[in-house]
C-alpha cells in the first residue's frame, strides 16, 4: 500500500479534497526545494560586465533573480530588467548553466554597484 | 554567512546566506576563484531544551530545539548581518586581519 502527505487549507477535507487549488502540499505533486541564497555586487561602469555564482549542482537548476534599484534603493525588481531612453541603455539579467549562474549587465552607460539577490532551487529544469 | 571578497582589495563581492552551511553550499564560489576568498561563519548550538521548553544539556535524548550563536570573534555583527544580510555591504575585509570593517 503507498503512501502519500496531503495538507489541506483549513476547512477542507484533506482526504476527499478534489480541488488542488484547497491543498496547501500534496506529496503526489513536486515542490521548490530550497538549495541557496545570497546576494552579489556587480560594480558597472558604463561598460558590459558579468559574474558569476557557482552553484555546482551538475544540471540548470530553477532560480531566481531580484536587483535593488541603484537609484531609488527600496525598490527590487525581477531579471531580467531593462533601463532605456533615448541614447542610454542597461540591461540587467541572469542566466545559468549546469555549474553556474551568471549576473550580468549589458550598458553603454549605466555607472552604479548593482546589488542582486538570488535563490536557488534544487529542482533540475531539465534544460 | 558565507562571505566572499576580493583577494587585493577587501571589498566583499557576494555571499551565501544561511546559519548552517552544509558541504552543498561549501561547494559553491562566487567570482572568479583566483580572484576572491571567502569567510566561512556557522552558527552553532549554545543552549538545548527539551519539548518542553526546559533547558537540557547538550547531548541529553530530549533535544528538539536550541538557540544558537555565529561561532566568530565578530560574533554580534554576524548576529545583525543575520537580521539585515544587505548590511554587509557597508563592510570591506582588512585583509591583514580577515576582520570585517566599516568602509
Amino acid at each position: 500500500m503507498a503512501y502519500k502527505l496531503r495538507v489541506s487549507k483549513a476547512g477542507f477535507n484533506a482526504i476527499s479534497e478534489s480541488n488542488l487549488n484547497n491543498i496547501v502540499y500534496d506529496s503526489d505533486y513536486d515542490t521548490l526545494k530550497y538549495y541557496s541564497n545570497g546576494s552579489i555586487n556587480l560594480p558597472v561602469n558604463a561598460a558590459n560586465t558579468e559574474t558569476t555564482v557557482t552553484h555546482g549542482l551538475g544540471y540548470v537548476p530553477f532560480f531566481i533573480v531580484y536587483f535593488q534599484n541603484p537609484v531609488f534603493t527600496t525598490r527590487y525588481s525581477m531579471t531580467p530588467h531593462v533601463f532605456e531612453d533615448v541614447s542610454n541603455y542597461a540591461y540587467l539579467s541572469a542566466y545559468a548553466d549546469s555549474n553556474n549562474i551568471y549576473f550580468s549587465a549589458h550598458t553603454n552607460s549605466l555607472t552604479a554597484t548593482v546589488t542582486f539577490l538570488y535563490k536557488i532551487f534544487r529542482n533540475n529544469t531539465g534544460l | 554567512m558565507i562571505i566572499f571578497y576580493n583577494k587585493q582589495t577587501g571589498n566583499i563581492v557576494g555571499t551565501i546566506d544561511g546559519r548552517i552551511h552544509n558541504e552543498d553550499h561549501l561547494k559553491m564560489w562566487i567570482g572568479e576563484a583566483k580572484e576572491t576568498e571567502r569567510i566561512i561563519c556557522n552558527w552553532k548550538a549554545v543552549k538545548y531544551f527539551n519539548k518542553d521548553g526546559k533547558k537540557v544539556t547538550q547531548g541529553s535524548t530530549e533535544t528538539p530545539a536550541a538557540d544558537f550563536e555565529p561561532e566568530h570573534s565578530q560574533k554580534q555583527l554576524f548576529i545583525d548581518l543575520d537580521k539585515k544580510p544587505s548590511l554587509i555591504y557597508d563592510y570591506r575585509v582588512d585583509l591583514k586581519t580577515k576582520r570585517l570593517v566599516k568602509k
